[in-house]
């Protein structure tokens, strides 16, 4: 495996991974407003306990969203981070075949060097 | 690239492959040629520095969903010195002087794409081989059956020149009639998604991420009748003794109906043989020393 494979499939890993996480976490989130909605959605219905409830519905909502938040922007971060490492080593790696392959040189001969038919060669 | 990670990879395109393709990762695989863990250039110089004693005859072998080229070689991939034959690709070099290319591809597309990607590579393989080619013959295992089916079919349809010099097609253990543990995945996840529970719901989110590729083995679109200019064997596995259970069964994978194509018993054309193995799993059909007997008879036998 050359380097700029190596770059491409530690990319190719984290952006897979960190896709896992975003969708993973939305579900995740789902599910877990949703279930919290059930006993608080009843308590809502009793006058006595309908206001702490309301309350502590969006408390818990905020934790959570705000938590699964903070994941998703972390796993995107991550994956935006390695893809510019990976961009920029991929680029210094083409820099450095560039440069060690040394200057690029025309197999055209001059056009004074050449010789024609009627040219007899020295 | 390590043969370990060449596993993994196509692991993960037969899991999530449509996905992959969709998001430009760089995980996702290019349908090419490929030998031992490595991707092959289809260029006349690079087949020829591969294959310096390249033949006439090309065997082409195709792996199966969530597979690889490493598919073929067994226990053999993971230790040069187990007990295991050779794969077949290297068998038959040996017995038939043809020559092996594996290919490679993303099993999580739809089969209709693979098996147009399969038949442009083939294109460009009799057009770079370094002699020119006489007799192609085509060896699928699993979901590659079904590719390689696909893929004549593609190249007919075309008028693509490789597929005249196909003489034969061996399928391995393919899901012709589909595969019922898709169904079955397929089935639960719509009822999962259904039942008003959010728990539920999230294991029918979870069933639900897999590819078109494996939707696509619920119920194949099979892409017509066998090429009757084409000799094709049906190998199916079964793993239970009892008659009725073991159609059922089958090699777990694909049950015995659906591997033969419904061939069996059946008053079959000529160009069509099928055989059935015992105690055969399916991803043994890739290497086993008595289909590798089978399938040699099959190749060396004269026509009917």
């Amino acid at each position: 495996m050359t380097t700029n494979e190596n770059a491409r499939a530690i990319e190719g890993t984290v952006k897979l991974v960190a896709d896992a996480v975003e969708h993973g976490s939305r579900a995740v989130e789902r599910v877990q407003l949703e279930l919290a909605a059930r006993p608080l959605d009843l308590l809502q219905q009793i006058p006595l306990t309908a206001a702490p409830a309301r309350a502590v519905q969006a408390v818990h909502a905020a934790v959570v969203s705000a938590t699964h938040e903070v994941i998703r922007t972390a796993a995107r971060a991550t994956k935006d981070a390695v893809s510019s490492v990976v961009a920029s080593a991929v680029a210094n790696d083409g820099a450095n075949a560039a440069a060690s392959a040394g200057p690029v040189v025309d197999p055209t001969p001059p056009e004074e060097a050449r010789c024609s038919p009627e040219t007899p060669r020295p | 690239m390590s043969q370990a990670w060449a596993r993994a990879v196509g692991a993960i395109n037969g899991a999530v492959g449509d996905y992959l393709a969709r998001t430009n990762n760089p995980l996702a695989t290019t349908a090419t040629l490929a030998r031992a863990g490595r991707r092959l250039s289809v260029e006349r110089s690079a087949l020829a520095a591969e294959y310096p004693s390249a033949s006439p005859t090309i065997v082409v072998l195709l792996h199966g969903l969530m597979g690889s080229e490493l598919d073929f070689s067994g226990a053999r991939a993971l230790d040069a010195s187990a007990d295991a034959p050779d794969d077949y690709g290297a068998m038959l070099e040996r017995d038939l002087q043809a020559s092996a290319v594996y290919v490679r591809y993303n099993s999580g597309l739809r089969l209709a794409e693979s098996s147009r990607a399969a038949s442009s590579l083939l294109s460009s393989l009799i057009d770079a081989w370094p002699v020119a080619p006489e007799r192609i013959i085509l060896i699928g295992h699993s979901m590659g059956a079904l590719v390689a089916r696909g893929a004549c079919h593609h190249a007919r349809e075309q008028g693509a020149p490789w597929v005249d010099r196909v003489t034969n097609a061996i399928y391995l253990g393919g899901p012709h009639q589909g595969a019922p543990l898709e169904r079955a995945v397929a089935w639960a996840s719509r009822w999962l998604a259904v039942v008003p529970e959010p728990t539920t719901r999230l294991i029918a989110d979870v069933a639900s991420v897999r590819s078109e590729g494996i939707r696509d083995l619920g119920q194949p679109e099979l892409p017509g009748p066998l090429d009757p200019a084409i000799r094709h064997l049906f190998v199916a596995s079964t793993l239970a003794k009892a008659p009725l259970v073991s159609d059922l069964l089958g090699d777990v994978l694909v049950p015995v109906p659906s591997a033969l194509d419904g061939a069996r018993g059946a008053v079959r054309a000529p160009h069509v043989e099928v055989k059935l193995f015992d105690g055969i799993s399916h991803l043994g059909l890739a290497h086993s020393q008595a289909v590798y007997d089978t399938l040699k008879n099959f190749l060396t036998e004269a026509s009917p």
